[in-house]
This record gives structure tokens, sequence and C-alpha cells, in this order.
């Protein structure tokens, strides 16, 4: 059993739903344009560049670490990292983000797909997870893009709207939706079970275009696949969160899905959320254009949501989606200590 | 019943003797009548025109056989008229200057609805004259977040991050803002009904981006004005936000009709908001474009998810994409009024199952 007085095991004991010392807190994206060494790095080396080296890409993951006092670290890398490994071309464009010149659209489209080999496509990556769990005083959390926001970046060919390729593909190819759907659980799995063993001790399932979809069609056509990959993750014995945004009419579905710890965004409110997944532990879930108003308001808004979680055991505290670039770090680092500072439990239950 | 007699019953929780159907972006789009008109005309030129406005609004519900006719006026032409000069574009308003202090929101001016904004109200009117009874002629106007949003951001935004900043950073401003968008918008419905509109519907399409907490502080406040206001002129409210499955009590209440987006499902809103409560929705209007299968699941799945109580509304759980075959809206009217026919007032529904389609 962890000891629940040492910080370091905050995390991944309130994945679990066990009592800790403090509910924990990381935020996504905190390693990235916010922070200040980060954009120093940046003038030098390009996103693929970063994630393209290990020990670069170690420091960036570590920077919130040392300068937030977060409880979790995550490796940087994005959605689409994976993608190229898997005989996809991908590139990054500031501004828009991943544009992808020739996306998924007929059946034999399938056939560039490749099996994905973690080793020789993100051997760098790996090791800067290695890296990061060796130098890190809090657990390392791996990440990859569910099944179906990938497929939504693949159809449409870059950051999905209004998604309806994707959707009609969804109704009327039913055997290149599925077909397409196995191809990328396979890849996650890969990618992931890699990731778990180059030491990531928590994995975020991102499925952050999710809520685009009806939940009769979430559940017919998406959640059979992210049931196999919640299941043969499960072997791996680390705790899974699954998130995505504008999800409050989907939560259940979701965790009928799959996942230990269920992300909730701000467009619930975080008991009522919890409330559609009792069994679960829940991470978020500040609206993170709070923190651009000052620290003022995000604080406010923070202590309205621990309220919410009314110190129930498997609560992590996060944003309701990624920090914003111009957000102010002073206002993270600020926010971390007063959450730690309000859920402060003087004896814990092992 | 004639379809406005369909409509106005269902706003009312009201039997039926079959469920009415309208689509929010129904008028313009890809209609024939329409496209000849935009060969010659651009989008404002047409709004601005009571008799081209009153043909497209009135043509909509004629070709496709709607209940509701939503008129085509975009909920900017209130900020024009408030003084805020905007360009329509085909990636939505551009406000040249955008609303950022308090000094900004002093030069938004009173509305005289007559003077500013008769040609939609001459258009209310023929539209309703145009209809006669068929189709009920549904109003709008801009929720009080959307207005504030588009007016501070200066156009569409993904976060609304410059509009929330305000709310949470000053809320002075965004009170003053708010206040001022309010007061435009009850004397704008208020005319509208009085022009001959039978329904209002408040479009608060991206009120979802707020959270619960906030959207109590920073909207709920000013949208229950607008409501009263819509229902003291004696027709019925319809509340919509998309992304607003976690705020569905809080759109619902005091609005005669919420309205459902496609992210969440019809059933369970309906069993959060009890039987009183009147829905619209909530088809996703993406499988409009996804082939015929795909459309008749989509209908059969929304009116087995309405359920038997009375007061629901058929609509898409957003607007409807510009390019919407016509003939698939068309069939999806005629596969809702056959599939809920029942006989009104027979005391148990006669309505077929819909679980058979």
């Amino acid at each position: 059993m962890s000891d629940p007085s040492d910080r370091s095991n905050r995390f991944l004991r309130a994945c679990r739903r066990q009592p800790v010392d403090a509910t924990p807190v990381w935020f996504m994206r905190q390693a990235g344009r916010s922070l200040p060494e980060y954009r120093a790095i940046r003038e030098r080396a390009t996103l693929s560049g970063i994630v393209g080296d290990a020990a670069l890409c170690a420091e960036v993951s570590l920077q919130p670490v040392e300068r937030l006092g977060v409880d979790a670290a995550i490796v940087f890398a994005d959605i689409t990292t994976p993608l190229p490994g898997a005989g996809i071309d991908v590139e990054l464009v500031d501004g828009v983000g991943p544009v992808i010149d020739r996306p998924i659209r007929e059946m034999t489209d399938l056939d560039r797909l490749r099996p994905f080999d973690p080793g020789a496509s993100v051997g760098p990556l790996l090791d800067a997870i290695g890296l990061i769990r060796q130098a890190s005083p809090v657990p390392v959390i791996g990440f990859a893009g569910a099944p179906f926001t990938l497929a939504a970046y693949l159809i449409e060919g870059r950051s999905p709207r209004g998604l309806e390729r994707t959707k009609a593909i969804l109704h009327t190819q039913p055997a290149l939706w599925a077909g397409l759907m196995e191809r990328l659980v396979d890849l996650d799995l890969a990618y992931l079970r890699a990731q778990v063993a180059a030491g990531a001790q928590a994995i975020q399932v991102f499925d952050s275009w999710v809520g685009a979809l009806s939940p009769r069609d979430y559940g017919a056509s998406v959640r059979p696949h992210v049931r196999r990959l919640f299941d043969d993750l499960a072997g791996l014995d680390v705790p899974i969160i699954h998130f995505g945004t504008s999800t409050a009419g989907l939560l259940g579905a979701m965790a009928e899905a799959g996942g230990d710890v269920i992300g909730l965004d701000w467009r619930i409110g975080l008991a009522d959320g919890w409330a559609q997944v009792p069994d679960r532990a829940v991470q978020g879930n500040l609206d993170p254009t709070i923190l651009l108003a000052g620290y003022d308001a995000a604080q406010d808004a923070t202590d309205a949501i621990l309220a919410e979680a009314d110190g129930r055991p498997g609560h992590i505290f996060n944003l309701g989606h990624g920090v914003l670039p111009e957000t102010d770090p002073d206002h993270l680092r600020r926010l971390v200590d007063r959450v730690h500072e309000r859920t402060a439990r003087v004896e814990v239950p092992a | 019943m004639t379809g406005a007699e369909r409509f106005l019953a269902a706003c009312r929780g009201e039997p039926v003797d079959a469920t009415p159907v309208w689509f929010m972006r129904q008028a313009g789009g890809s209609l024939p009548a329409y496209l000849a008109l935009r060969e010659r005309h651009s989008v404002m030129e047409i709004a601005r025109d009571p008799e081209r406005c009153a043909a497209v609004s009135a043509g909509a519900a004629t070709a496709l056989g709607t209940d509701g006719a939503i008129m085509f006026a975009d909920i900017m032409l209130l900020a024009e008229a408030m003084g805020v000069e905007l360009d329509l574009t085909s990636d939505g308003p551009k406000i040249e200057r955008p609303i950022r202090s308090l000094a900004d929101v002093g030069l938004l001016r009173e509305i005289d609805p007559a003077t500013d904004l008769g040609f939609i109200l001459e258009a209310i009117s023929r539209t309703r004259a145009a209809l006669g009874s068929t189709a009920a002629v549904i109003g709008l106007a801009g929720g009080p977040f959307t207005m504030a949003a588009y007016l501070i951001e200066g156009g569409p935004s993904r976060d609304h991050r410059v509009a929330k900043a305000m709310l949470f950073g000053a809320p002075g401003v965004w009170a003053a803002l708010l206040d001022r968008i309010t007061d435009a918008t009850v004397r704008y419905i208020t005319a509208q009904v009085a022009a001959g509109a039978q329904a209002i519907q408040v479009f608060d399409s991206w009120a979802g981006s707020l959270g619960p907490a906030d959207y109590d502080r920073a909207v709920g406040p000013w949208t229950a004005r607008i409501l009263r206001a819509i229902g003291e002129t004696g027709v019925p409210s319809i509340n919509y936000a998309a992304a607003g499955a976690g705020l569905l009590e809080r759109l619902s209440d005091g609005a005669d009709v919420v309205g459902v987006d496609s992210g969440q499902s019809l059933a369970m809103a309906r069993c959060r908001l009890g039987r009183g409560q009147a829905v619209q929705g909530n088809l996703d209007p993406a499988r409009l474009l996804a082939g015929r299968g795909a459309v008749k699941s989509g209908v059969a799945d929304v009116l087995r998810e309405a359920g038997d109580a009375p007061g629901h509304i058929f609509n898409t759980g957003g607007p409807i994409a510009r390019e919407t075959d016509p003939d698939v809206l068309r069939s999806v009217v005629e596969l809702v009024h056959e599939r809920s026919a029942r006989s009104v007032g027979a005391g148990i529904s006669t309505r077929a199952s819909a679980a058979t389609v």
C-alpha cells in the first residue's frame, strides 16, 4: 500500500479513489506556451524537434513540475505524434494545428495505414518518458488521442469543426468506419503499452472531439471500439483517465466504455457530472478562460469546484481543457497552492 | 389541425394530431427559389427587403411543409440597429470596433423597432399573411450571451475567451452591456409579436460554453427578463443553446419550450425536465447529409426518445448545413408527420409505435 502522506502518491491514489493528504492538481497542456522557459526552447526548436529529442522533451515535460508544483507530469507530445508511424503524414502548421494532406475517405485509403512500431516510430518520446520517470518527484502520465478523435483528424484532414465528413462516413460506410476504428485501437494499444513499458504510471485518453456525437451514435459506432481499448489496457494495471469536451450528455456512455477517472469539462457542474459516473474518480473542471481574467476570479471558481467535490476521495483538480497560451503561470502556481491548502487533511486513513 | 395550430399546441404542451416540425436555419439554404434570389442579391439586401425576406421565410415553410416558419433574419441585425457597424461575411458577422469598455457600451443606442428594424417587422406581417395558418411565424433574437460574445469578440470565436475575460474580470462592464442588449431585445421581440410573430425563439447558441455557476451569474438573470417579456406578449418562448446538456434545467427556466441539442439524449432530457416541459429537437443535422438510411433511423430514434407525452416539437439539434438537400428535409417532415399521427382528444394515443419503424 502506498503511503498516503507521501505527496508523490497523491495523484495515483486519487485515481484509485483512495484517501489522500491533499487533492492532487495538474493541468492539461501544463507544458507548453504559457511557460517562458518553454517559449525560450521553442525559439531554437520546432514542436516535432522537441518530441523527437528525448532530453529536450523530458526537459519541457518537467518544466511545469518545477515551476507550478503540480502533482503529475505529462509527457510533452501532440495527439497526432504517433500518426506518421502508422503511415500518415502530418504537418503541424502554426495557427492551424495538424494538417493531413491525404485524408482517409475511401476503403482503399485504409491500405495506407501501417501497423505501428513504437520503438521505431516514437523512440525518443519513449526515452523521454524514462528520463522524466527518473527525474520527476511526481508520477508521469502518458497519453494518446482516442480512436474517434484520431479518426476525425484522419477523415477531416485538419482540426475538425462540424465533423460532417466523419459523421457521413460513420453512417454510410460502416465497413470503412469499423476498419479505421479497429486500426486506430490497435495503434493506441501499441502506443500506450509502449509508454507504460517506458515508465508511464498513468494514461490519459483524450477524446477531445467526442462531444460532437449524439449518445446514440457514440453508443453504436464508437463505444464498442473504445471499450476494446480500455479492456485491453486494463492488464497494464495503471489508472486510465478518459477525457472529452462537451460531454455533459455523454458521461455515462463514456464511463461504460471505460476509465478509472472520467475527465469533466467546465460545461457541467462537478457534482452533477460526478453523479453521472458515481463509481469512478473524476478530474476537472475549471474553465481555462477564467485564468485570463486574473487570479481572484480563478480562485473563487476553484473554491466552488472544491466545495462541489466536498472532500470525497477520487477528485483530481484540473482545468476543463488545456491551459491557454496567454495564461500567467504565476496564477497557475497560486492555484496549485490554493487547492493543496484548502484540501489538506491532517490524518489520512491508508 | 393546421400547421400553426399543431406547432402552437405543442409549445403549450397540449395534444396534437402529429408532431410539428421545423428546422433551424430552414429559410435560405439550398432551396432553388432562394438560390435564384441570391444570384442577384446579397443576404443583407434580401433581409432588408420585406417582400423578398417574407418570400424566403414563407417560401421555405411552404416548400418543405414545415409547421413553423422561422424568419430569415440574422441575429446581428439588432446589433446594427443599436449602432454597431458590421459586415455579414460568409464566416459570420465581422465588427469593425468590438466592445471592450464601459465607454464602448455607452455608445450603443436605444432602439426604436419601428424605425430601426421596420423592414423585419414588415416582413413578419407579410410572412404571416402569406402563410395563413399553414405554419406559425417564429420570430427570433440572439440570446444575451451570444449577442454579447459577438459584440466583444468582433466575430465568431471558438472559445469566446475575450468575452469570458470580460465576464469574469470586468463584471460591471459585462452587466452594463447585458442590460443594453436585453433592453433592446425586449423591444425587438415585443415589436415582432405585435407585427404577427406567433412564437419567439431565443438563440443563445453559444451559452453552452459557460459552466452552470457562471451561467447563473452572468446570463440567467438577463435571459429571465427576455423570456418574461415574451410571456407578457402572450406567445410561447423557445430557448436554445448548443452544447447545453449541462445547462438544461437552467435553459428551460421560464421558457415554454427548451431547445435540446444533439449531444444529449432527448429521452434523458425529458426525464430531467419532467412531463410539463415542452422540448424541441434533436436530430443531428449531420445525418441530413449522410444518406436516406441515416435520416430514417435518426428520425425514428428522435420520435421514440420523445415518447408519447405531449409537448415535443421536432427539429434538428443545431442549425442545418446550407448545402442540405431540400428533398431530404421534405422527406423528414413527411416521415415525422406520418410516424407520429394520432387522434387528438381520444384520451388514449393511437399513434403507431415508433419502435417498429
